[in-house]
């Protein structure tokens, strides 16, 4: 009771601490430029909060993260209008929020259900950040425990859980995982001092900058497939009366609820993003619905579950994210990256050597659910015009921005060409099945498994008994083994489950 | 099936990078192991944990995918899907902006690719055209140059 007193002071502190005029119109502004991007169909919160990376470089920490913050839960909130207004969610996130959404939208009932999305995904944003305040600094305590071994267990499990990353196929993601990894290998060794794989060129001796990489591993494939599909969706442009009523948010007082407790469980596993926190959820709340037979027609209840469980999944990735370095999914990997970049290191001594910036995050989150539910109904009158502009017209300029943000980083021309060189590769590994996420993962966790690898091996004279005996490493080792051999389960029921379907569509005339 | 014959082919490409850089791993650890410096402190040491991992990867892909090794493979229908007209045409225009960049000033090279984005990804008038490089090549200009003071390339 003592602790969570505490929190709430710290909370309420740097909260006032937070509300000065620049950062509360960079948070404003940030959010209603992230609901755009969420938006418009392509165009995704990770693409947006990489972008942002780079361009929020030279910023104050605290600007830039309240600008990265408000972009995420804007983008994370914004798919829903463009599910509602087209059918087609502007990010995975909203992909559920579509079914509900738009047949409410086709009813006459467009302001409703914008309102009814706007006002769930802002408990869902609140609850998230109520969710990290109370559970970070238990998962922190424990964390400050950790040696050499598990911070390289810790780095093992990240790269494992990339195999949840990959849709459908764990292998996918530990490639994408372990070549990470091996881009991290590039350049000066920091034990030592030996410039590894820079094969004579002295710009990889610092080694691969993240942010060039970030970009283009997630902006340039969805720049050029964006480009590539034609046809663009009819939109419904007579939305009236947004806001929503108090009664019918009463009435789904349950289904919110159990909608924030699975998202932020969702969140806080990493590799599990929003888009699955929202199908979850919006499953559970059709099999505990008193009427299940309205879903798929224009159901309310099923709209709230969806947006409250993605929007609460925010706070509930970022729970991993700083108390163990460990991101819940794409867009907390990139933050990930921007904190690295900022010198604020994430992890167990988050909470003891900068514990107000922990709070800021939490502030920065109720901050940002405020100007998203505000900009979410004075955006949904705006986005229908907005959502004309062709693609061809907004991705040259987006991909002018992305030459920015990676130039920015450190005025060299050598970091276009590696943004460009990690596009081209994002857009072939995207063909071939594998998303970005876990390359940048491995990217970041790489310089953490080598130094801890070698110390760890260095100081029990190359003995990996430690695993074994030291308790945290032994639960750590447990855990990565039960995500190895999870993962290769699934793959491994996946084919039996193929055939039973090939079997099945074969005698079906 | 032909996605499948794919993922044997990026297996293999895969196993061929990744045994290059185990051997180049091998060489620095076995240059940096000694008397003082156990094989495993060296620098090369995780980086050839890594490329194994990758060569077995590789070669688990493979072998989950060994049913495509049956049938016709159509590499040709691969290649046409990899570079799909309109993707290899963004991907040559952004590749050219890119190098482009350091012989030409910044808003010269990004006026130009944004005239011949917009002209072949959405050809409707020159005017249009014309008016969106200038705004958004100005208004780029403007922001990050003279606002937030971010050098430009």
């Amino acid at each position: 009771m003592h602790q969570v007193l505490d929190a709430l002071t710290f909370f309420g502190r740097e909260l006032i601490h937070m509300l000065s005029l620049p950062l509360l119109l960079a948070s404003g502004v940030s959010v209603l430029a992230g609901i755009i991007v969420g938006a418009l169909p392509g165009l995704t919160a990770t693409l947006a909060v990489s972008l942002l990376v780079g361009i929020t470089y030279s910023f104050d920490t605290t600007l830039a993260l309240v600008i990265l913050i408000g972009i995420y839960v804007g983008g994370v909130y914004g798919g829903s209008q463009t599910a509602i207004l087209l059918n087609i969610p502007g990010t995975p996130a909203s992909a559920a929020s579509a079914i509900e959404g738009n047949l409410l939208a086709r009813r006459g009932l467009a302001g409703q259900a914008i309102g009814i999305a706007t006002l769930s995904s802002f408990v869902g944003t609140l609850f998230g950040a109520l969710m990290l305040l109370v559970a970070s600094p238990l998962l922190g305590s424990i964390a400050l425990r950790f040696g050499s071994w598990e911070y390289f267990l810790l780095a093992v499990f990240g790269v494992m859980i990339c195999g949840s990353l990959a849709a459908g196929n764990p292998i996918k993601g530990w490639i994408g995982g372990f070549m990470g990894l091996m881009f991290a290998m590039i350049g000066m060794d920091a034990m030592q001092g030996f410039a590894r794989f820079t094969f004579g060129q002295f710009q990889l001796n610092g080694g691969i900058s993240l942010i060039p990489a970030m970009i283009g591993l997630f902006a340039i494939p969805e720049i050029i497939d964006s480009l590539t599909r034609k046809e663009r969706p009819a939109v419904i442009r007579k939305v009236i009366s947004v806001l929503p009523r108090w009664s019918s948010f009463k009435r789904h007082l349950p289904t919110t609820f159990r909608s924030g407790i699975i998202g932020t469980a969702i969140g806080i596993v990493p590799g599990a993003g929003e888009d699955i926190a929202a199908w979850v959820s919006y499953a559970n709340a059709k099999r505990f619905s008193k009427a299940p037979e309205l879903y798929g027609t224009g159901c309310e209840e099923g709209l709230v579950a969806s947006e409250v469980a993605n929007n609460t999944c925010i706070g509930g990735a970022l729970v991993p994210l700083l108390t163990l370095a460990i991101p819940g999914g794409s867009v907390s990997a990139v933050i990930l990256g921007a904190l690295f970049i900022h010198n604020v290191r994430p992890g167990p001594l988050l909470f003891t050597e900068q514990p107000e910036f922990f709070y800021q995050i939490v502030a920065m989150l109720v901050i940002a659910a405020v100007f998203m539910l505000f900009g979410g109904l004075a955006a949904a009158r705006i986005l229908p015009h907005v959502l004309q502009v062709p693609v061809g017209v907004l991705m040259p300029v987006i991909t002018v921005l992305c030459v920015v943000g990676a130039f920015a980083v450190s005025s060299r021309i050598f970091d276009v060409y590696l943004m460009f060189a990690f596009g081209l590769l994002g857009y072939f590994l995207k063909r071939f099945g594998y998303t970005p996420a876990p390359i940048v993962l491995g990217l970041i966790l790489g310089p953490m498994a080598d130094e801890n690898l070698r110390r760890a091996l260095y100081l029990s004279d190359g003995s990996l008994m430690p695993l074994l005996t030291r308790p945290i490493s032994l639960i750590l080792t447990s855990v990565i083994l039960v995500t190895v051999l999870g993962s290769l389960a699934q793959l491994m029921r996946r084919p039996r489950r193929d055939g039973s379907r090939r079997e099945v569509s074969a005698e079906t005339p | 099936m032909q996605a499948n014959k794919a993922d044997i082919v990026f297996g293999f490409v895969l196993i061929a990078a990744a045994s290059v850089l185990f051997w180049e791993s091998l060489k620095i650890a076995a240059r940096f192991a000694g008397r003082f410096t156990p094989f495993y402190y060296t620098p090369g040491f995780v980086p050839l944990l890594i490329s194994a991992t990758l060569i077995v990867l590789g070669v688990v892909l493979i072998v989950l995918k060994r049913g495509a090794f049956r049938g016709s493979w159509r590499p040709r229908a691969t290649i046409r899907e990899l570079l799909a007209a309109r993707g290899l045409w963004a991907t040559v225009l952004i590749g050219s902006y890119v190098l482009l960049l350091p012989r030409l000033h910044f808003v010269a090279a990004t006026a130009a690719f944004l005239f011949v984005m917009t002209m072949v990804f959405n050809p409707r008038h020159v005017l249009v055209s014309a008016l969106v490089t200038v705004i958004a090549t100005f208004g780029i200009y403007f922001v990050f140059a003279r606002i937030f003071i971010i050098s430009l390339p």
